[in-house]
This record gives C-alpha cells, structure tokens and sequence, in this order.
C-alpha cells in the first residue's frame, strides 16, 4: 500500500488542456462536419448514393499504410537500439494499422456490391490488402504466443521489418492478375485500360474534411494506444518490484 | 564460409543417422497427394483438365511439407538442448542461419526431386520439363529463408510449432503466386517470356531475403 500512495504522490498533476484533450475536442467537432458534408456532396453520376462511402474508405486505407509504416519504422528503431520505448510504437502502429485496413476492406467491399454487383474481387489492390491483412494478424498472433516482454519486443520487430518489405512484394506478384476494376481518383497518366474518376471541387473538399477526420481519429488512438502501453509497461514494472518485495 | 559448411555439415550427418526430417516430409507429401487425388472430383483430373489444377497442388504439397521439415530442423535442436551450444559457438548468427537455411534448402528440394515424378503419375500429368527446375529452385530457396527464421522464432514462443505456419504462409504469398503461376506455364508450354517474369520476381524475392535474415537472426534468437 505505501508503494501505491507513494506512487501516487510522484504522479504529475494533471494540467488543463493536454494534447490528447485538444485532438479529442477536435473529433467532435470534425466528425459531425465531415458527415454532414459527405451528406451534402453531390450524387456521382454513374453510382448515385452508394459512392459516399469512399469519403471515409480511402483515408482509412491511407491511414493503415502510415499505421503499418510506423510499426515498421518503431521495428527499425528496436532493432537498432533495444530500447523498451520502441515496443510500445511498434504495438501500435500494428493494431492500428489493422483497424483502419479492416474498416478500409469492409467499406470498399460493401461498396463493392453496389458497384461491381459482388463483395470481392480479386483484384491486384484487393489481393494486396487482403494479404497484407492476414500478414499483420499473424503479427498479432506472434505477440500473443511470447511471455516474456523482452524476446516479445525482439521478435515483433524481426516480424515488422520483414512485414513490410513483403508489401511491395505482394503488389508485384499481383501484376499477372487480370487487370481488376478498382478505380482510379487519382492518377497522373490517364490510360485507357484503368477507370479513372475525377472529383467535382465540392467532392475533393469533402475528401479533404474526411481525411482530417479520420486523421484525427488515428492520431488519437495512436496516442491514447501509446499511453496504455507506457501505462502497460509501468504497471508490469511496479508488480514486479511489489512482487520482489515480498520473497 | 566455412562456419556455415560447418553448421550445414552437422545438421546433413544428423539426418543421415535419424532420417527424421526427410521421412516425415516424404510421407507427408505423399499423403497430401493422395488426399488431393481423393477429395477432387474425377472430372478435374481427367487428363485435360488437370493442367488447370495440378500446378496449384504441386506447390500445396511442396508448402505443407516444407512447414513440416521446418519445425522439425529448430525443434530437434531446442528439445535435445543443442540450439544453446549452437548459438554460443563462436559464429557469426547470420552463418548460423545460412547453414540452417541451406540444409532445410536441401531436404526439401530433395523431398521435391522425389514427390514430383510421383505426383505426375498419379495424376496423369507429365511434371517433367527441365525448366521446371529453375522454378521449383528459386521457389524452394525463397521458402527456405523466410522459413528458417520464422521456424528459429516461433520455437521460442509459447505455440511452438503451431505458429510456423501462421506467419509463414501469409509472407509467402507472393512466392506460392508467381511460382504456381511460372509451373503452369511451363508444363503447358507456354511463351517462355511468361515464365521469365515470374522468375525474375523470385530472384528479386530470394536476394531480399536472404540479406535481411542473416542481418536479424540475431534479434531473432537473443536471448
């Protein structure tokens, strides 16, 4: 017990507005604006309502990628220094990479059955993503089978690296597929094989409030995810010293 | 160099006296073939259609029984404590792992020289095209140094050999798509260009990962 009050009298003093205070204020308000101009935006020509759902379906996929790139670089940083902090990046960039990679999937499919009349495809993006998926899931799986914190940091970070490099590798395997049907908002040369979609500028603006949005909502889990690790980390710490205190 | 001949020496001497590893993947591969040759309707394997499907089984079979082997190479050492003085030898990690990788290398192309012909026979299908080696050689390697150091890590987890196949197989994606693809078109005689892309993609595939391994078996294996 007096570990504990001891504990809590070295705690600092929770001062007024922190950094995860302002991201979470500007949720609120961000999230309700980008819904109600995903409302207001125009119908797309061919696709009607359903196409809506792109506003959110390609920041979260954006999103995954920089998730995923984060485990990677935390995963360099492990590997370079063996320092403890690196862990606790590369945890979340890995979960949430899943989170915005699944959202990302689940959107694009059920857009999918309006648009191309099936749920999935095997198309090259499609296939990419999916593997990358079930890539990182078997990285969660990895975590999950290590007890010992130290060999868990080592061996997530081996699993990031080599994760990683495999994405790229998984996109050009997919070039032999037939050319998918996935279509293209941007692109710098416009041929003819791949469908490319142009937005209005009302459109772009509300992809833009969207992927601030979305933005938003990653780098508050990312911060939140980071701070339960830190939190994860020093409850493991002080239950050992308890625990030494004792025998 | 010769710290990886000498790893590699003592894990094919170890295996000519069990013949552990090599009969069990053996086994297995033959088993899988058959339970292939007996789940799939006749129709498919009538001898004009089985080009369509064969490809993809050959290479089923060949992942299944490298995972075997795989979790065989690590557990053997971990269970008869030998992966503690193998690590404390004075090596380089990275040798240790090329040694490692290049006798799990060879157990499996050499399960693969033997089920191939089998296979073919089984299923009406000529398996024999001298470009096929290339393929199965490039493919094989490939799954070879991912497996090596994936089979070093999920050893020291708490599932053990459950876990190799979980990470192995979605980082092998790649490999099993453009080999089956490159086997396809090389038993059907097709353009030998199609071939080539895939086994240029292979090369690209087996050279990244042959560095990278032997630069983290290292924090693969610290203890």
């Amino acid at each position: 017990m007096a570990t504990i009050a001891k504990y809590n009298a070295s705690r600092p003093a929770k001062t007024g507005l922190g950094f995860s205070t302002i991201i979470m204020w500007s949720l609120l308000v961000s999230w309700p604006v980008s819904l109600l101009f995903v409302l207001l935006a125009g119908d797309d020509a061919i696709l009607k309502y359903s196409q809506r759902i792109f506003y959110y379906h390609l920041p979260s996929n954006i999103v995954c990628f920089i998730a995923f790139f984060i485990y990677f670089v935390g995963a360099i940083g492990y590997w370079r220094t063996r320092k403890r902090s690196w862990d606790i990046v590369m945890v979340a960039g890995l979960e949430l990479g899943i989170f915005f990679s699944v959202i990302g999937v689940v959107t694009g499919s059920i857009w999918a059955r309006y648009a191309w009349g099936t749920f999935w495809t095997w198309d090259p993006r499609l296939t990419t993503v999916s593997i990358m998926l079930v890539v990182y899931i078997s990285g969660v799986m990895l975590r999950a089978a290590i007890d010992d914190p130290t060999r868990k940091a080592a061996l997530t970070a081996v699993f990031g690296i080599i994760g990683f490099v495999n994405v790229p590798l998984v996109f050009f395997s997919t070039r032999w597929f037939p050319k998918g049907q996935h279509p293209l908002i941007f692109s710098s040369t416009s041929n003819g094989s791949e469908t490319t979609v142009g937005l209005d500028p009302f459109m772009y603006l509300t992809l833009g409030i969207c992927s601030v949005a979305v933005g938003l909502l990653f780098t508050y889990f990312l911060t939140e995810r980071m701070r339960l690790g830190q939190m994860q980390d020093e409850v493991a710490a002080r239950r050992l010293a308890l625990e030494g205190g004792e025998n | 160099m010769r710290k990886v001949w000498a790893v590699y020496a003592k894990d094919v001497r170890a295996e000519l006296r069990t013949k552990d590893i090599f009969s069990a993947m053996f086994v297995f591969s033959l088993l899988a073939t058959l339970v292939f040759a007996f789940a799939l309707p006749a129709k498919l394997l009538d001898p004009k259609e089985v080009g369509g499907i064969a490809p993809g089984l050959l290479w089923v079979a060949y992942t299944f029984s490298g995972v075997l082997g795989l979790n065989r190479s690590f557990i053997v050492e971990k269970d008869k404590g030998s992966l503690e003085g193998l690590l404390l030898a004075p090596a380089d990690r990275g040798a240790i792992y090329l040694g490692k990788m290049l006798s799990n290398l060879t157990f499996m192309l050499l399960v693969e020289t033997l089920i191939t012909p089998i296979f073919g026979i089984l299923f009406n299908y000529s398996t024999f095209n001298l470009w096929l080696i290339p393929v199965v050689l490039l493919g094989t390697l490939g799954f070879a140094e991912i497996g090596t150091i994936f089979a070093a890590m999920a050893i020291n987890t708490r599932a053990r050999e459950v876990l190799l196949p979980v990470l192995f197989f979605p980082i092998m994606l790649p490999v099993i798509i453009a080999a089956t693809n490159a086997t396809s078109a090389v038993l059907a005689n097709r353009p030998f260009d199609e071939v080539l892309g895939q086994l240029e993609f292979m090369l690209v595939f087996d050279v990244i990962f042959l560095v990278l391994p032997i630069l983290l078996f290292e924090l693969a294996v610290e203890e």
